[in-house]
């Protein structure tokens, strides 16, 4: 069958109409060509197309700026392309990563991702430059390489800027400034200048090693000020994992990834000869993985980040009086030359906590919740990803590999996370009244339930705190889920998060929440069941669920027909007859777990066509409210009808997203928290 | 049926544990209920009976709030599930937003909606679904039958349209060429098509402020508007539409220099703001003093 008589995979449909809606028809063009027909060079996918040779070049050039494809490196004489269909998924994950940045280091540090996630990757210059014009340009060049809208919005914010300066300048320091519309400035570092911004992430640097941090900013002035704290910000990004640098490394696909390490391991194991026999290919294998880990990991070592230039810019700053474009680019630093990009990996790690912190806070209340969510954060500074693509492959011999002792830093203790909780924060409230006065020793429970003297959490003792802390940590640890795990009794117990076996019963639960609404509770006692005993002929499924034959039969049938129940036909006599055959059903999470991201993605492609074609519905009008007279005027150009129709088109885009996310939050459960399950 | 058989045969006899067959009235006693001895129309349920019948919510395999938030996707489907409700219930609806996931969307939307200004998106308008070749039974659509007759033909009003791109501009923003193939590092220098290496700075396009999205401006525009005209309603409208066409001079787009790369529209005319101009001779009448009554009189809709 060729190609075209195919059914596109559905995961790539995904993809492409995901590309266009974000970046654009001749974008979307190239890469469905891509997605088609797999690596293909140039002039392959110049064959293929209806594009011509410039029209794809500069698609490819748009994707590979977006990291949406690989490209097979310079050195060879032709260049493969392939599509990266996980940044390319990624695309619909934008939003999420702004606000979860924005949740842990304020509204700063999500502008400076959301502008990342814009670009692409690009040279921490050439941000700086976009976020600081040096003076060369024209203060009323509002529209430099910008279509519209941006541009203007940057020369306000320049004004904005300069007016901030100004009055930090003349010495305002009595408590809050006169609110500008534009620019608030933050009283703080209107005292101390830099120095605050500075002390900030020299502190959270010094004990980021240890424990991070859990929010670092939370002020409500959204606009970064100087160079220094752009970098700054960087450069916390940077540490935490949330961006890292770029390598042309990274623009290989896997399958390149793969040829290029396995020769290198071919050389370093077996010195160049060629593989021969399964001895050889294990070692090969197992070093590959190895060096795999290895170059991955060299990606998300943070480079080195110099101190000294934040002295010299304010320096130079005071003395020029407020314009202080010219000081701030003459300042070059070693790290401008660093390319930076958002990484994907680290997203679901904050989609797993913020999901986990979800779940607490339904089964245990908020207050457990929220100690979770502290616990969960103070992990994900050392969580560069969910699970391992590359785990060491099991030794053949059957010997296991020797328990590696837990890190430390995936250990928690409630003292630390007392620390971190706000001062006025009720660590009382969701615990068992007794379990209160156990620990602060004042008064008693009466028996309705009511402590007899009233406690204040402010004036809870550390010790107080941290043992009413460790209650709710014992409240996550007895749940079903086992949110958290004791570990040791070092310090005041120290407690580790089994990440996998909670993913792994995240993905059965959502499987079994499908199998409960499509087929009610009888289907999910049949995969329970079948979960429990293996494979079962028609009678053993009867005794198992103690039900007559009849009743279960259209079970299986409905639910074998949508992929969540496998079957097996075993003859026992020669001939293949129904009659003297075997027939087994059994139950395989990972197939149920394929199947139903499948649906998912399914599901997602209908979204997106469907936002598609109620654009479509109000194209007239949005291309109306978009002509260059009526932006700005629409009050005076579009009817009071008209702007309801906006609104309700606004509406409709805004449900059909959510429900977008929603189902991407699904996409995570099952396909990002936990690796490939063994099949049972 | 089975509890008939097994009341007369083997449980009842006995008499020993629950099962019990009273001779004296006649009756039989199943699982504590005393039932008549002739069991037929009794309607058993084969299935596993409810565990908790009353809460609709304690079918679910993990609590009603766990599921409720998991399974969003099909959310409303698993939220009142038995089968008796199913029929009164409404109609499936999705829970609305939470806080979180409002940011979420306006956070997706702006990014995307600075994607879309920037330098990258295209509008290519050619009829064609993706980018494969297409069969030679299919024929290539042509100029005619892309055009349609209700909107497409040129107005007045046509000059104002935002222009959209055919071909990336991408001459507009820095690059990292050392990262890309050889043979796009040409592409990236933005040599036009005459050859000509464009010498245009370049910058990135970053926002220092998040953006609020457009029809959120228009929408909130729409209301200022309408809030102002009942606070001020004898007050002269002039003052005000001057100021904002000025500000809207600011915002167009930068479009004459790469006109073979544009739409069709032209932009030529609202660019110079010379008297000599003939196109600007006639205005479209915005700044007449228009009667208070219906400023749309004279608009196209």
């Amino acid at each position: 069958m060729s190609y075209n008589q195919r059914e596109t995979p559905i995961l790539a449909e995904l993809c492409t109409f995901l590309v266009e809606d974000v970046y654009g028809e001749l974008a979307a063009r190239v890469y469905s060509i891509l997605a088609r027909h797999g690596r293909q060079t140039l002039a392959a996918v110049a064959r293929a197309s209806y594009l011509n040779g410039r029209q794809i070049k500069y698609g490819l050039v748009i994707l590979l700026q977006q990291h949406l494809i690989f490209h097979s490196g310079g050195e060879p004489p032709v260049t493969y392309y392939e599509i990266d269909w996980q940044n390319s998924y990624a695309v619909v994950r934008f939003g999420k990563v702004a606000k979860l940045v924005e949740d842990r280091f304020g509204r700063k540090a999500a502008n400076v991702m959301s502008n990342l996630l814009t670009l692409g990757h690009t040279r921490i210059a050439d941000l700086k430059e976009a976020y600081f014009p040096p003076d060369t340009e024209s203060d009323d060049d509002s529209d430099d390489g910008v279509v519209n809208g941006a541009g203007l919005k940057r020369k306000r914010a320049y004004e904005a800027h300069v007016n901030g300066k100004a009055t930090k300048l003349n010495g305002v320091v009595n408590g809050v400034p006169a609110e500008l519309d534009d620019v608030k400035p933050d009283p703080q570092s209107l005292a101390n200048g830099d120095h605050a911004t500075n002390g900030t992430s020299k502190a959270a640097k010094a004990n980021g090693t240890a424990h991070a941090t859990v929010i670092e900013e939370v002020e409500d002035n959204d606009e970064i000020a100087s160079v220094d704290e752009l970098y700054d910000i960087i450069r916390l990004l940077v540490e935490r994992g949330w961006v890292r640098t770029v390598s042309d490394t990274q623009y290989l696909s896997p399958g390149d990834m793969h040829d290029m390490l396995q020769q290198r391991a071919i050389e370093e194991e077996l010195g160049g000869a060629a593989m021969t026999g399964t001895k050889d290919k294990e070692k090969v294998h197992r070093k590959t993985q190895q060096l795999k880990r290895q170059i991955r990991d060299e990606w998300l070592i943070p480079p080195k980040f110099s101190r000294k230039r934040g002295d010299d810019g304010s320096n130079k700053r005071v003395k020029i009086n407020g314009a202080n474009y010219a000081s701030a680019h003459k300042a070059s630093s070693p790290e401008d030359e660093l390319v930076v990009r958002v990484n994907p990996e680290k997203v679901s790690v904050a989609m797993r906590t913020e999901q986990l912190v979800q779940l607490v806070e339904q089964r245990l209340g908020p207050v457990t919740a929220y100690i979770y969510q502290t616990m969960l954060r103070m992990l994900e500074a050392h969580t560069p990803r969910c699970y391992e693509d590359f785990p060491e492959p099991p030794l053949a011999t059957g010997e296991v590999v020797a328990e590696i002792t837990m890190d430390p830093r995936f250990l928690v203790n409630a003292r630390d996370i007392a620390k971190r909780l706000p001062r006025d924060f009720d660590v009382l409230e969701g615990l068992d009244p007794n379990a209160v006065t156990a620990v602060t020793r004042k008064g008693h429970v009466h028996r309705s339930n009511i402590l007899s003297t009233a406690i204040d959490p402010s004036n809870l003792s550390m010790d107080e705190k941290t043992q009413l802390v460790d209650k709710h940590i014992r409240l996550l640890a007895e749940d079903p889920l086992h949110f958290a795990t004791w570990h040791s009794r070092a310090g005041f117990s120290q407690w580790h998060i089994e990440f996998e076996e909670i993913a792994k019963q995240l993905i059965q639960s959502e499987v079994e929440n499908t199998i409960s609404a499509r087929k009610g509770s009888l289907g999910v006692k049949l995969i329970r069941a079948l979960r429990k005993k293996g494979k079962l002929d028609e009678r053993a499924t009867c005794n198992a669920m103690m039900m007559s034959a009849a009743d279960i039969r259209g079970i299986v049938n409905d639910l074998t027909v949508q992929g969540f129940v496998q079957t097996q036909e075993i003859p026992k006599v020669e001939r293949r007859e129904a009659k003297h055959s075997l027939h087994l059903v059994w139950y395989d999470r990972q197939r149920a777990r394929e199947k139903l991201l499948h649906d998912t993605y399914k599901g997602m492609v209908r979204i997106v066509q469907r936002i598609a074609f109620e654009r479509e519905k109000a194209q007239p009008l949005l291309s109306k409210a978009e002509r260059s007279d009526v932006v700005g005027n629409e009050a005076k150009w579009l009817s009071k009808s008209e702007l309801d129709a906006l609104q309700k088109w606004k509406e409709v885009q805004e449900k059909l997203l959510l429900q977008l996310f929603r189902e991407d939050d699904l996409v995570a459960t099952l396909r990002d928290f936990h690796g490939p399950l063994v099949s049972v | 049926m089975p509890p008939a058989r097994g009341g007369g045969g083997r449980g009842g006899g006995r008499g020993g544990r629950g099962g019990a067959f009273n001779p004296a009235r006649g009756t039989v006693t199943i699982a504590g209920t005393e039932l008549n001895w002739d069991l037929t129309g009794l309607d058993i349920q084969k299935g596993p009976a409810e565990r908790f019948p009353l809460c609709a919510a304690s079918y679910h395999v993990v609590p009603a709030a766990m599921s409720e938030q998991q399974s969003k996707s099909r959310a409303s489907a698993s939220l009142n599930h038995p089968l008796r409700q199913q029929q009164e219930a409404p109609p499936p609806q999705a829970p609305p937003p939470t806080l979180d996931e409002t940011g979420i969307v306006a956070h997706y939307i702006a990014v995307r909606d600075r994607i879309h200004e920037g330098p990258f998106y295209t509008i290519l308008n050619d009829g064609m679904k993706n980018g494969l070749k297409r069969k030679a039974s299919e024929p290539a659509p042509t100029e005619a039958s892309l055009f349609n007759p209700f909107t497409d033909n040129q107005t007045f009003s046509a000059k104002y349209l935002k222009v959209r791109r055919r071909l990336p501009k991408l001459d507009a923003r820095p690059y990292v060429t050392d990262l890309f193939p050889a043979e796009l590092r040409l592409t990236l220098d933005g040599t036009r098509a005459d050859g000509n290496p464009s010498k245009k700075r370049r910058t990135l396009g970053v926002t220092k402020i998040n953006a609020v999205s457009q029809i959120e401006r228009m929408i909130k525009a729409e209301q200022d508007r309408s809030n102002e005209a009942e606070a001020r309603a004898e007050e002269e409208p002039d003052e005000d539409a001057e100021e904002e066409d000025e500000e809207a001079d600011e915002d167009k787009p930068d479009a004459v220099d790469e006109e073979d790369n544009w739409s069709a529209v032209s932009t030529d005319s609202e660019e110079s703001d010379d008297d000599y101009n003939a196109e600007q001779y006639f205005d479209n009448g915005e700044d007449d003093a228009i009667d208070d009554a219906d400023p749309y009189e004279n608009t196209y809709e």
